[in-house]
């Protein structure tokens, strides 16, 4: 077995410049945002974010965060390639139905597409939104980790073309270790704000692609405490189990109940037939 | 609350099996129970529940498949589709057969995997005791519904009817979309509109064949007030649950109409008829028809409220208070804490045999 | 690129993108780096995260923008006011140097000595300058030079000399007539005299007095009140460049068309190149000018030049306007005789013997006269002027698109409805072979398809991995590309179309009697080498690596027979420029690229050294080839003390990147005295084995002119030039005007804009005036990661047209709310050549400039849209003027002025 592998994405050298959107499409022969300009669509008005996020088409996309006060005293632009986390333990794969969703060799998160039935429940489940389903295929699509890629050996595209090096690509050991340093680092240099998120087991039991933010997780779109899904499956037995026996014996109760009550005024009576023999 | 998620886009088809299949499964299960507990001479009441059962159980089942983005693959949640290839390509169902054993398959934690097999032997139960009440006499009627084997389909069509009730609750659940995954109330509020509408139900049916409407008030009714009252209960709670969230989803229509309009509709008016004085029949019709209006409201309006608090999206204020739900069992699932490079949740995985997506690697 | 060629002496980048990362700051300014220049940007970023004293990156740009985001200092100021920001950071440097002069030698401290020793060994600071020199300070700050004659708009540069030293022996004999001595035999004959120099920076006609006074005005005040950047932030960016430069720590300065595309472009530039001579950066790792070029190879088009006043190599191409009427007339004007220049005999003469062989002989002047002259400036502009007035008849667009890229498009369109004829290859039917018909002139009724009688062809050029080449980018690297597929049905590269071109003008014109057909008859072009084509469909695609042969030079003898095979197979690549004559022994297309194609131990013959690929950490030798000479910090002499020891940052540097197996290394570039040689992990910039203490020869030819401790080679002193007594036309020093259209009035001189630029005062381009009411928003143009140019790249492509889909304009909340406009509205920008309408994007990115006494608002154009292509948009050109700077005929599209209403 490989090594599980990882992106560590150093938000703080991200240029925003969507050559990682771009690779991920070259690669996987993805088509454009469909929208009414031509085919393409229009303009956002949201900062230079045009594709507005994750979808059947853009595996990658690049949120762009303004943060300006109104003196421009306070001037900062955030930019975040977001992608598949590939999560530790992943809530798509957790609810697949039809085990479409797969862990690699990689220990990466890989949706096998002719299994795929488009339940979407995957959709319902990823904490991220990353999962859509694609308009032509109709099957759940996501970043597939370049699993094609890693088979041979080589870098995830969108890494391979990211020209500051915010997105990683390695080891997750190597990774995490590299990414302590580096918050380290931004501390001392007055950075205080920069942290991890999804590096150690807190989110999801840990995210194979972490981010290193410099604001708390919503700013970047990003939940900060996400949920295993099945967590709530013990819960909804119990509770579902209680209500179950209390409404169920309330009804044999109602049925075995031998008080009579008088006919109700003005309703008709009628024989009761097909009494079995 | 988490608003960063995608819309699943459970739309009409899934309202209406929420719905149909709630009836169904609620009549269903009424129906045994009435069977199964109750007197002899209700029996004749429980017929409609078996008669509504099996046909909306059926037509569910087509439009979960309609719903599906490949309706062919239906049958990827039962059984593994590349074993089944495989098998297939080792000759099944002539030969192949040890390769085949290894196809079904469920998630134990995944509702929408237990509930589709869930579903497909409710089917069956539902579908031999349609079978079986046609006729209220006969040898179907016989074998299917009164003998022991029948009592054995009704008892397992029981439990599954419970189960089939309340596991799209559990099913909104387990997810991570705003609302439905922050409290674990749906489940059981599922389960028992389900119990009120299949009721509501029986009770129409059954008064629209003119079957003893004194009785029918009488049991039949007090069975109904029972689960209306209990339905509140648990919709109350299931709101109290969702304190931190209230303002934001009340800032949407469809969550005043998830609040406002169940609790008249469903529960308060026709409790209130219940428990007016006398038994006008037709006020029972009329509450049945609440009852049928609110069960559909609640999943309307909580399916579609999904959508609304996604489309407002980050702009809401979202509450810093997160709902926290300890495990009541750690790691009830196998990925649920899975450390880095360990087997998760499908162990049964196999390398995906992947099409090369670019021209380089073709041909090698 | 003048700004640096007249102040170092090549006009390129002075350093190489990789070596960034070792800066301690890095001034970016005139450029949206991050977004123009991502992948040479990544190496700022390495200085920005790099574990041991992380540099500081400042930002300074109108806007806010990717740039600006990775940056630790953004400084705003408004666009067009550059030199005056510029002006006090070299004034805030001078005043800080200044005591360093006043102190008794013993008694400087480190950092000191360094700032002492780089001003005065290595800079022009302590040369005098005549008497005849006046300041723009003169006559109550009138902001002219002396020599500025109003009638004509120009200056007399005379009057900008430097003083020189009165009595030298040894006079130059006059220049020999004598046809039997060499060409460079005759360069000593041109030597001057030294200048005069006051090291102690005293006298008040030296440079470095001088400069002070110049800037003695332009002050943190100025600069806040002009240039609208808040004076902290201007403090905290002068500090940080001056702590940040010294013996142990340099500064590094990008910049691109930001500051190019201004009528005062090229000063700004010289700004910049003073500042960094001031801060002891130039020609030391970590530091130096990066000058971010454009266009993919856009370096190597001026290296191996498109233009019009250019030969290959930066040799000035004859003109009618100057002496140049014979060969020795035209060597006599263009060479430096006190500069490596000295060899320019060589380099013309191997030129002429590349393009016409046989036929060039020492009996007809190399067959100099078969070259045609110009007769004025024949840049971009001037040529759709000359279209437009139905002077030029014909059109090559090969790679261009003047339609969406041309300053004031709508006259560019309409000048090409005047042509008989056009010939455009591209990849796609561009804006410009579309013209005809699709052009908002036609849409619009103005032109008629069926009136206008342009011929237009459209021929389908190859794309870039459909040819073997070669890019040469920003730092001078040439680097090798080869084919990788056949080009699609008839589309063929531009060196097919070239060469076959060529091949049938000179069968048209084979037989022909005229003397004016000789130089067609005489041209040397066979560059076919069939078995490059062997494995591919085309099988008569010219060989590129057989120009690049040429281009590298060999000796003509070497030349293997005429036939099917072009001769350059066999001929036998020269080593280095070094071995060029002037005897026509030799051929050389661009004497700067020989060495490119120099012979190795396996390949005799030569070997194409742009391909190299064997990279390291850091210099890279390895990798790729990069002209002068695979030199990859220009002017390093500077890497070493005047006694040619390595400066601490240097010797730290050296220990830093030490790995075994590597030589042992003390500095950059260092004299090793054992060795008695210039050696350093870099080529050196300098005569290899004259060693520092080497006294400067007033009789000296070349580099002999010189002493051991003057890196800048190209210069006839050998200094960096603080002070251009020669070479630009609108004066020896920087000095801030406002932009051709400004809204303000110029708060610094009585001139009110460059007094020199050329301007055309011709229907369909009016400009307006000084603080129009009617326009009186500042606006400019630039580009976006997403796209590229005119969009012909990417507005056909979904996958980039889909990120940035649709033309927007950028203002700011307070405008917005000013016209009552709400984000993604359409909104009109006008300005009095057109106007046009985009969607407005509503954000505070941008901001009004408060200046002295008026707020101005900033409208930013994104120009990357058309009418043709998968997205389409006004074409932003439509707007812009044709005006231009004096030095390079650039346009001003960064700065002009503008009304916006809502649509
Ligand atoms: N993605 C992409 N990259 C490109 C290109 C492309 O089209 N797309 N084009 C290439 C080409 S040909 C070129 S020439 C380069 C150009 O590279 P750049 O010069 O970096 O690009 P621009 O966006 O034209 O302008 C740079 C910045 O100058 C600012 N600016 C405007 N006026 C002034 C001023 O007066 N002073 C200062 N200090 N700044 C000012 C603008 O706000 C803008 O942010 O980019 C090259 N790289
Ligand atoms: N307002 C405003 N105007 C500007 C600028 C600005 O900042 N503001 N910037 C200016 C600058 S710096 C520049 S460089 C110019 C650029 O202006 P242009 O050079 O006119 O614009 P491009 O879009 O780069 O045009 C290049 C064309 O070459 C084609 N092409 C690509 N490869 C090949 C090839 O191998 N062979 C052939 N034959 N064609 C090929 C492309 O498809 C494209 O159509 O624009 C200038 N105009
Ligand atoms: S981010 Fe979403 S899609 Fe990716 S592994 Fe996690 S849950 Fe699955
Ligand atoms: S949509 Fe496909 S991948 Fe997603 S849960 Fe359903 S079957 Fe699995
Ligand atoms: S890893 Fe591959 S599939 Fe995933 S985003 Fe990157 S390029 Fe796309
Ligand atoms: S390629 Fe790298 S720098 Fe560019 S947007 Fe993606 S992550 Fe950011
Ligand atoms: S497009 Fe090419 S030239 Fe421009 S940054 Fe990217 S790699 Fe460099
Ligand atoms: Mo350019």
């Amino acid at each position: 077995m490989p090594e599980p592998v990882g992106f560590f994405t150093d938000t703080t050298v991200c240029i925003g410049c969507k050559a990682c959107q771009v690779a991920c499409h070259q690669w996987n022969n993805l088509p454009a945002e469909p929208g009414p300009n031509n085919g393409l669509p229009v303009l956002s008005g949201d900062s230079y974010d045009n594709t507005g996020h994750l979808s059947s088409v853009n595996w990658r996309h690049v949120k762009f965060i303004e943060q300006f006060s109104p003196d421009r005293k306070q001037a900062a632009w955030l930019m975040m390639s977001d992608v598949c986390k590939h999560c530790s333990g992943a809530p798509c794969l957790e609810v697949c139905p039809t085990g479409a969703i797969l862990r690699t060799e990689f220990d990466t998160v890989y949706i096998n597409d002719p299994a795929c039935n488009g339940c979407r429940d995957c959709i319902s489940a990823c904490p991220f939104g990353v999962i859509h389903v694609d308009e032509t295929k109709h099957v759940a699509q996501k970043c597939t980790f370049c699993y094609d890629r890693l088979k041979h050996n080589l870098t995830p595209a969108c890494a391979q073309a990211c020209p500051t090096q915010s997105i990683k690509f390695g080891p997750l050991k190597k990774l995490r270790e590299e990414a302590k340093g580096r918050v380290e680092q931004l501390q001392k240099t007055g950075v205080k704000d920069a942290y991890l998120y999804g590096a150690d087991d807190k989110i999801l039991g840990g995210l194979n692609a972490f981010y290193l933010l410099v604001d708390k997780p919503e700013t970047y779109g990003l939940p900060s405490n996400p949920k295993m899904p099945s967590r709530s499956v013990p819960w909804s037995i119990l509770w579902s189990g209680l209500t179950a026996i209390v409404a169920g014996l309330g009804i044999i109760f109602s049925f075995r109940n031998r008080t009579r009550v008088e006919p109700a005024r003005g309703a008709r009576q009628r024989p009761q037939e097909g009494r079995p023999a | 609350m988490n608003v960063f998620v995608a819309d699943p886009d459970w739309g009409w088809w899934i309202i209406l099996y929420f719905y149909l299949g709630g009836i169904a499964a609620g009549a269903y299960f009424i129906a045994t129970l009435i069977d199964l507990f109750g007197r002899v001479e209700d029996r004749e009441l429980a017929r409609p529940g078996y008669w509504i059962a099996f046909p909306l159980i059926a037509l569910c089942g087509l439009f979960l498949t309609v719903d599906l983005g490949r309706p062919e693959r239906f049958w990827h949640m039962l059984f593994r589709s590349e074993v089944v290839h495989e098998a297939i390509r080792e000759g099944w169902p002539k030969s192949g057969w040890g390769t085949f054993l290894h196809a079904p398959f469920a998630k134990y934690w995944s509702p929408m995997s237990v509930g589709s097999w869930g579903l497909l032997v409710f089917g069956a139960c539902s579908g031999l005791s349609f079978l079986g009440s046609l006729r209220s006499n006969g040898f179907l009627a016989r074998l299917l519904r009164y003998s022991i084997f029948g009592k054995i389909i009704a008892l397992i069509g029981c439990v599954l009817g419970f189960f089939v009730a309340s596991y799209t609750g559990a099913l909104l659940t387990a997810t991570n979309q705003p609302l439905w995954s922050d409290n674990t109330w749906i489940a059981p509020l599922f389960l028992i509109s389900s119990a009120s509408t299949g009721m509501a139900a029986l009770i129409l049916i059954n008064g629209l064949r003119g079957v003893d409407p004194s009785g029918l008030a009488h049991r039949l009714m007090r069975a109904e007030t029972w689960c209306i009252f209990l339905e509140l209960v648990v919709f109350a709670i299931f709101w109290i649950t969702l304190t931190p969230f209230i303002r934001v989803i009340l800032s949407t229509w469809q969550g005043l109409l998830l609040l406002v309009g169940v609790s008249m509709f469903g529960l308060l008016l026709p409790l209130a008829l219940h428990w007016l004085p006398g038994h006008a029949a037709s006020r029972l019709v009329a509450s049945s028809v609440l009852v049928l209006i609110g069960g559909f409201v609640l999943r309307y309006a909580l399916l579609r409220e999904d959508e609304a608090l996604l489309t407002k999206g980050p702009a809401i204020a979202v509450p810093a208070v997160d709902y926290e739900r300890p495990p009541l069992i750690s790691h009830f699932s196998p990925e649920d804490g899975r450390p880095p490079g360990q087997p998760g949740a499908d162990p049964m995985n196999r390398s995906p045999e992947t099409a090369p997506r670019s021209k380089v690697f073709q041909g090698d | 690129m003048p700004g640096l060629g007249t102040t170092y002496g090549r006009g390129g980048a002075t350093t190489f993108e990789m070596d960034i990362k070792n800066a301690d700051s890095i001034l970016i300014m005139g450029s949206n780096m991050a977004e123009c220049h991502p992948v040479a940007f990544r190496f700022v970023l390495q200085a920005k995260t790099r574990l041991e004293n992380p540099a500081t990156v400042i930002h300074a740009d109108p806007r806010f923008t990717r740039t600006s985001a990775m940056a630790d200092i953004y400084a705003p100021l408004r666009a067009g006011s550059d030199i005056v920001l510029l002006g006090a950071l070299i004034r805030y440097v001078l005043e800080k140097h200044e005591p360093i002069f006043h102190k008794p030698d013993g008694h400087l401290s480190e950092r000191e000595r360094f700032f002492h020793d780089y001003l005065v060994r290595y800079t022009n600071a302590p040369t005098l300058i005549t008497e005849d020199f006046k300041d723009t300070e003169d006559n109550d700050h009138a902001g002219l030079f002396a020599g500025f004659d109003d009638q004509k708009r120009q200056y007399d540069f005379k009057k900008w000399r430097y003083e020189m030293v009165e009595s030298k022996d040894g006079a130059q004999s006059a220049p020999g007539e004598g046809k039997a001595e060499s060409f460079t035999a005759q360069v000593g004959a041109l030597v001057g005299k030294q200048p005069k120099q006051d090291p102690t920076l005293q006298h008040e006609r030296c440079v470095f007095q001088i400069l002070r006074r110049h800037y003695r005005r332009y002050t943190p005040e100025l600069v806040e009140e002009i240039c609208g950047t808040p004076r902290d932030v201007f403090v905290k960016v002068a500090e940080t460049l001056y702590n940040n430069s010294g013996p142990d720590k340099t500064s590094a300065l990008c910049y691109a068309v930001g500051w190019t595309q201004h009528t005062t472009g090229v000063q700004m530039i010289r700004a910049a190149a003073v500042l960094q001579l001031l801060l002891g950066n130039v020609g030391r790792p970590g530091g130096g000018i990066l000058a971010l070029r454009g266009h993919a190879t856009i370096q190597g088009s001026t290296d191996i030049a498109t233009l019009y006043n250019i030969h290959p190599g930066y040799l000035n191409t004859p003109s009618a306007l100057r002496a140049h009427d014979t060969l020795l007339d035209y060597i006599k004007t263009e060479t430096s005789a006190t500069s490596y220049w000295s060899n320019f005999p060589k380099f013309i003469i191997s030129q002429l013997k590349a393009w016409y062989g046989d036929a060039a002989t020492k009996a007809n002047d190399f067959a100099y006269d078969y070259l045609p002259k110009i007769i004025g400036d024949h840049s971009h502009m001037p040529m759709f002027i000359e279209m437009s007035n139905g002077t030029i008849k014909g059109f090559f667009a090969m790679g261009q698109n003047p339609a969406v890229g041309g300053q004031n498009a709508s006259f560019q369109r309409q000048a090409l409805a005047k042509l008989d004829w056009m010939v455009v290859r591209d990849l796609y039917e561009t804006e410009t072979a579309s013209f005809w018909k699709d052009s908002p002139e036609v849409t619009g009724g103005k032109l008629k398809p069926e009136a206008i009688q342009t011929e237009v062809f459209f021929l389908p050029a190859a794309a870039v991995p459909e040819m073997d080449g070669s890019f040469t980018n920003t730092m001078r690297l040439v680097q090798w590309h080869d084919k990788a597929a056949d080009p699609p049905d008839d589309a063929r590269s531009d060196i097919w179309f070239t060469v076959h071109l060529g091949n049938r003008l000179k069968q048209l014109y084979a037989d022909s009697k005229e003397p004016r057909d000789k130089p067609m008859q005489a041209l040397v072009w066979n560059y076919l080498n069939p078995e490059e084509n062997a494995k591919w469909r085309i099988k008569d695609e010219p060989s590129a690596a057989l120009v690049m042969k040429e281009v590298n030079g060999y000796p003509w003898a070497s030349r293997g027979p005429e036939g099917e095979t072009s001769p350059l197979v066999k001929s036998k690549a020269l080593p280095t420029f070094a071995d060029l004559k002037d005897d026509g022994s030799t051929a050389c297309g661009a004497w700067i690229y020989t060495g490119i194609y120099a012979p190795t131990e396996k390949e005799p013959l030569g070997h194409n050294h742009a391909a190299n690929r064997q990279g390291d950490d850091w210099v890279s030798l390895g990798w790729g080839f990069s002209w002068p000479a695979n030199r990859r910090i220009l002017y390093n002499r500077c890497s070493a003390d005047p006694a040619g020891n390595p400066w601490p940052k240097e010797d730290r540097l050296a220990k830093l990147y030490a790995a075994p197996g590597k030589p042992e290394r003390k500095g950059y570039v260092y004299w090793d005295a054992a060795a008695k040689k210039w050696v350093g992990v870099d080529v050196p910039d300098f005569a290899v084995t004259k060693p520092p203490d080497a006294p400067a020869k007033p009789n000296g030819v070349g580099l002999d002119f010189h002493d051991g401790a003057s890196p800048f080679i190209m210069k006839a002193d050998g200094k960096g030039w603080l002070y251009v007594p020669s070479g630009l036309v609108d004066g020896p020093l920087p000095a801030h005007y406002e932009p051709w259209e400004s809204p303000i009035v110029n708060a610094v001189y009585k001139q009110q804009s460059n007094p020199v630029a050329i301007k055309w005062d011709i229907p369909g381009n009016p400009y307006a005036k000084v603080a129009s009411p009617d326009y009186p928003h500042v606006l400019s143009t630039y580009r976006l990661t997403e796209h590229h140019l005119s969009g012909v790249m990417s507005r056909w492509l979904p996958w980039l047209a889909e990120l940035q889909p649709e033309l927007f304009c950028e203002i700011s909340p307070e405008h917005a709310e000013e016209i009552g406009v709400r984000n993604t509205e359409w909104i009109v920008i006008s300005t009095p050549r057109g106007s046009i309408q985009a969607k407005a994007l509503v954000t505070r990115r941008i901001r009004p400039y408060r200046l002295k006494d008026k707020t101005v608002h900033h409208v930013g154009l994104p120009w990357h849209w058309g009418y043709k292509g998968l997205v389409r948009g006004d074409v932003v050109n439509n707007l812009s003027a044709l005006v231009g700077d004096p030095n390079v005929t650039i346009h001003e599209a960064k700065v002009f002025v503008c009304n916006v209403a809502r649509a």
